[in-house]
């Protein structure tokens, strides 16, 4: 009954198309869907740019259970590096189950212009794999992002996934990918509250709009209470915690139609 | 091999021996790009800017000394107003010369933006002897040449004889502001490379251009345009109409200028000269040139203007009118005022009768036409006005008339009448008018600019105007109201925000062609554009962001699109590279967005976007020592609509993507 949903979900409703068409750029701890400028870095496959401040190698694990449905839960790792110049970030992502699953791969180089701006690119290896056809398709994107400190309290990211709108080729014929840009603000109202604004345009979709107020208390516990619209108010909530060198996130999200998401991480820095 | 290496080490090491700092053209570019897109949004034809282009390059490369320049030289500097004008003159007069460029900020009116875009064709220092007599060792020693050759090329096969290359060569020569030469060359996409039938290449432009020599103060010999007053009898190339420089509406530019572009249609063919006896100027030119029109039976419909032979029945347009023009112009300057008299007769060989449609009753027929005007300029204190009447033939005259003011130094107001009667169609008219053709219109318009706090600038226009008879695409009487609202932000020198908004009200005729009563609808379109330039060390980041929204009956749709640039010069090489990454999601022809785009030296575009795709470009410039520069850029639109075909018609090449190479070099010889 509940593959029976899975599927029924996945071909016929048209907003969970739509979820699925921006699957690969989920963003899910990063509340109001703005990772465009989450300088706090939680996730994977953010803004490609936002790796350029690293200052210590990092290992970072994700996990989100979508929809409280354990086959479209997802499992992410990552792991950065700083070199002198430029941070180097491998990043793995595997969603799905067992008939079908798709493994997200990517390899991102990131600097820093002495505090000017930021720049990251990003390749991305999306691979997808059916029990009808039983093998792998796979196809390569870039992933661009900058990141350009206006003032000091004002950071502007833009980013932009498969802009030169690849195509999955599978035996009989071409799936379009999506192609999203995304633009975001985060303003720094005060040393301790962040807010970010940012809207993301997807070549086939509606333009989707987020916000989150992002809160810190003593530099050791954070809060986040976001909102994103495309088609539906979609409210989050998180919270998160460092603790000497290891730091924790977890954030709810409720979509009104298809059901609550949790999605937590776990880093350690060295 | 010794060989190959040494060529590569030239291409290499001679960049970090050169010294020489070239002009840089990205000033002059911005000016445009800002002109272009403007004009590119509200009309139909894609603006002629290459000869505008070649008037701001060549001041740039001798540029006007601040403390000698005379009203009319500091008037050819497009985005002064008049009052700006005023307000130096006036500092110089009451301050004395100038002793730094950056005095400028104590002038009146003058904000950082109008400096910025002042330097590249402002200097002090000595004051040129224009009466100086030449001497023509110095020519030859102290001459400039320069050679242009470009190439453009498409992926995409065309359906056409020709190969897809468009190709262009120009060759230019300058001694200071006295002497120029140019020969240009160019076939289009499609075109041959050689048409034995049709004299060789497709299009061959040359002019000599001479200035003041005694009491010729200019001497056109070859193909060159010409200008007076408001345009109304008499204006080619790029027209400025309505723009968000809200108050800069009134024509200062007039004379004759040398041709240099590749548009092959609008210029004249022949000889032009103006005399210059104390405060008067007398113009006058002869002109005869064959020009591309389409034929019917022994009359011509309408003049072929794109130039493009690529295809039997545009070949059978090519030069098949016989045009012969005369003009005068009389004008007499004084301090507070200028008055001038024009006058253009023009014969084709052939009678231009256009096809009898109900808009297209009371446009030109016949095989001549004699249009002729007066023009005037005065001050009164603060008010400048301006104006120009003209008729062809009655009832067919037209006058516009304006006055810009400013009420105090924070606030600039320009105000402009119109009237243009239905069957007022002059030939070379291009004067401000709500739509491309001059005639069949009367309307008021006002804009204003003002400076409400430090770093804010504020910029509006309203524009209400009336067509009395059918026009194209509308078939019947209409009016129309444009609206544009602009707010600038310039909190450093370093970041500038831009806020527009843009509102139209016209009319248009039913889509669906099924009704047979006239159906005029309302259509409404509104447009908002955010655009963030961020300049950090030698990197340039813009942002920009327009969404609109077409109202039609029966039709509503919204459409986005989005780019980013990033500019950067490299510290060690003399490389300049631009990049943009565009995407649109566009649902109709209506809803279509412009944007300016960055393009090799001498080339100039605003494609529309419509439809759901991206557009990227790489536009790279490299300077091979003193002599040597070369441009390369690559682009590619992709479509994500589903689309087989890209264009229509005749032009339509197949797939969902379009891929072109363009490529420019210059060789330039400086003997000094």
């Amino acid at each position: 009954m509940k593959n029976l949903l899975i599927v029924a979900i996945l071909a016929g409703s048209y907003q969970l198309a739509t979820a699925q068409s921006w699957f690969p750029l989920s963003h899910p701890l990063s509340a109001g869907g703005t990772p465009a400028t989450d300088t706090r870095h939680r996730g994977l496959f953010l803004n490609p740019a936002l790796h350029a401040p690293v200052k210590h190698p990092q290992l970072y694990a994700e996990y989100e259970s979508r929809y409280s449905i354990t086959e479209l839960a997802s499992k992410g790792l990552a792991f950065a590096y700083p070199f002198s110049h430029f941070t180097v970030t491998a990043e793995f992502r595997y969603s799905g189950f067992e008939a079908y699953h798709e493994l997200l791969a990517g390899v991102a180089v990131a600097r820093d212009f002495g505090g000017k701006f930021g720049m990251g690119l990003q390749l991305v290896s999306d691979s997808r794999y059916s029990v009808e056809t039983d093998r792998y398709y796979t196809a390569f994107y870039p992933y661009l992002g900058l990141t350009v400190p206006l003032s000091p309290a004002l950071l502007l990211g833009i980013s932009t996934f498969n802009p030169f709108l690849k195509k999955m080729k599978y035996a009989a014929a071409e799936r379009t990918m999506p192609s999203v840009y995304s633009a975001g603000l985060n303003v720094k109202i005060t040393e301790s509250v962040q807010w970010r604004l940012q809207a993301d345009k997807e070549i086939s979709n509606a333009l989707r709009v987020g916000s989150a107020f992002d809160i810190s208390v003593s530099g050791s516990v954070f809060f986040q209470a976001g909102v994103s619209y495309l088609h539906f108010v979609v409210p989050a909530l998180g919270a998160g915690f460092l603790v000497r060198r290891w730091r924790f996130d977890l954030t709810a999200t409720l979509h009104p139609l298809l059901g609550l998401s949790v999605a937590g991480g776990l880093g350690y820095h060295f | 091999m010794k060989k190959l290496g040494r060529l590569i080490g030239w291409f290499i090491v001679v960049p970090f021996l050169s010294r020489a700092q070239e002009a840089d053209n990205s000033p002059i570019h911005q000016l445009i790009a800002e002109l272009y897109e403007q004009y590119a949004a509200e009309s139909e034809e894609e603006p002629d800017v290459e000869n505008f282009f070649e008037e701001l390059t060549a001041l740039a490369a001798r540029p006007l000394e601040l403390n000698s320049s005379s009203r009319r030289e500091l008037e050819r500097l497009p985005f002064l107003s008049e009052l700006q004008v005023e307000n130096l003159l006036y500092h110089r007069f009451t301050y004395g010369a100038f002793t730094s460029l950056y005095e400028l900020q104590l002038v009146e009116g003058f904000d950082m933006t109008d400096i910025r875009r002042m330097l590249p064709f402002i200097r002090l220092g000595e004051a040129e002897n224009e009466r100086e007599e030449l001497r023509w060792w110095e020519v030859k020693q102290y001459g400039r040449h320069e050679l242009y050759l470009r190439n453009d090329y498409s992926r995409q096969s065309l359906p056409y004889d020709g190969d897809r290359l468009h190709s262009w060569a120009k060759y230019r020569f300058e001694f200071r502001d006295r002497i120029r030469f140019n020969l240009t060359a160019e076939k289009d996409a499609g075109e041959r490379w050689w048409d034995a039938s049709r004299g060789g290449v497709d299009f061959v432009s040359s002019s000599l251009q001479l200035r003041s020599q005694g009491v010729v103060s200019n001497l056109i010999l070859g193909d060159f345009t010409a200008g007076f007053g408001q345009g109304l009898v008499l204006r080619q190339g790029f027209r400025r109409g309505k723009s968000a420089m809200t108050t800069q509406v009134a024509i200062r530019d007039s004379g004759f200028k040398r041709y240099a572009s590749t548009n092959e249609h609008l210029f004249f063919r022949g000889a032009a000269a103006t005399f210059h006896f104390g405060k008067t100027d007398l113009s006058t030119f002869l002109s005869c040139r064959k020009i591309d029109a389409t034929f019917d039976g022994s009359v011509f419909r309408n003049i072929y203007t794109s130039g493009l032979h690529r295809t039997p029945s545009e070949i059978e347009k090519d030069d098949r009118v016989t045009q012969h023009s005369m003009g005068v112009n009389l004008s007499y300057t004084q301090l507070y005022y200028e008055l001038g008299l024009t006058a253009v007769y023009t014969r084709f060989d052939t009678p231009l009768q256009p096809e009898i449609k109900p808009y297209s009753y009371y446009y030109f027929r016949g095989s001549h036409q004699l249009t002729s005007g007066l023009h005037y300029r005065f001050r009164v204190h603060y008010f400048n006005f301006f104006g120009e009447a003209a008729l062809t033939r009655w009832p067919g005259a037209g006058t516009i008339n304006g006055v810009s003011f400013a009420p105090s130094s924070r606030v600039n107001i320009a105000l402009v009448h119109r009237y243009y009667a239905r069957s007022f169609s002059p030939l070379f008219a291009s004067a401000f008018s709500a739509q491309s053709r001059v005639g069949n219109e009367s309307g008021f318009y006002a804009g204003v600019e003002m400076a409400l706090l430090a770093r804010w600038k504020l910029s509006a226009y309203a524009d209400s105007y009336r067509f009395g008879w059918l026009k194209y695409g509308v078939d019947a009487p209409s009016v129309g109201n444009d609206f544009l609202l602009q707010l600038q932000h310039t909190p450093s020198r370093q970041l500038q925000l831009t806020l527009r908004y843009r509102y139209r009200q016209a009319y248009g005729s039913e889509r669906s062609g099924q009704s047979p009563l006239i159906a005029v609808q309302q259509e409404k379109k509104r447009s908002g554009r955010m655009q963030l330039d961020y300049t950090t060390g030698r990197v340039v980041f813009r942002n920009a962001m327009e969404a609109n929204r077409f109202d039609g009956t029966g039709l509503a749709a919204t459409g986005y699109a989005a780019w980013q640039d990033v500019i950067f010069q490299l510290q060690r090489l003399p490389l300049k590279m631009t990049f943009r990454y565009l995407f649109f999601d566009i649902p109709g022809g209506d809803n279509r967005i412009y944007t300016y785009e960055t393009d090799v030296l001498h080339a100039f575009s605003s494609p529309s976007f419509s439809g759901k795709g991206s557009r990227y470009y790489l536009v790279a410039q490299y300077e091979i020592g003193k002599q040597i520069s070369v441009w390369l850029k690559a682009a590619q639109l992709r479509y994500a609509d589903g689309r087989t075909h890209i264009g229509s018609g005749s032009s339509a090449v197949a797939g969902d993507s379009r891929t072109e190479f363009h490529f420019l070099m210059r060789f330039r010889i400086r003997n000094h």
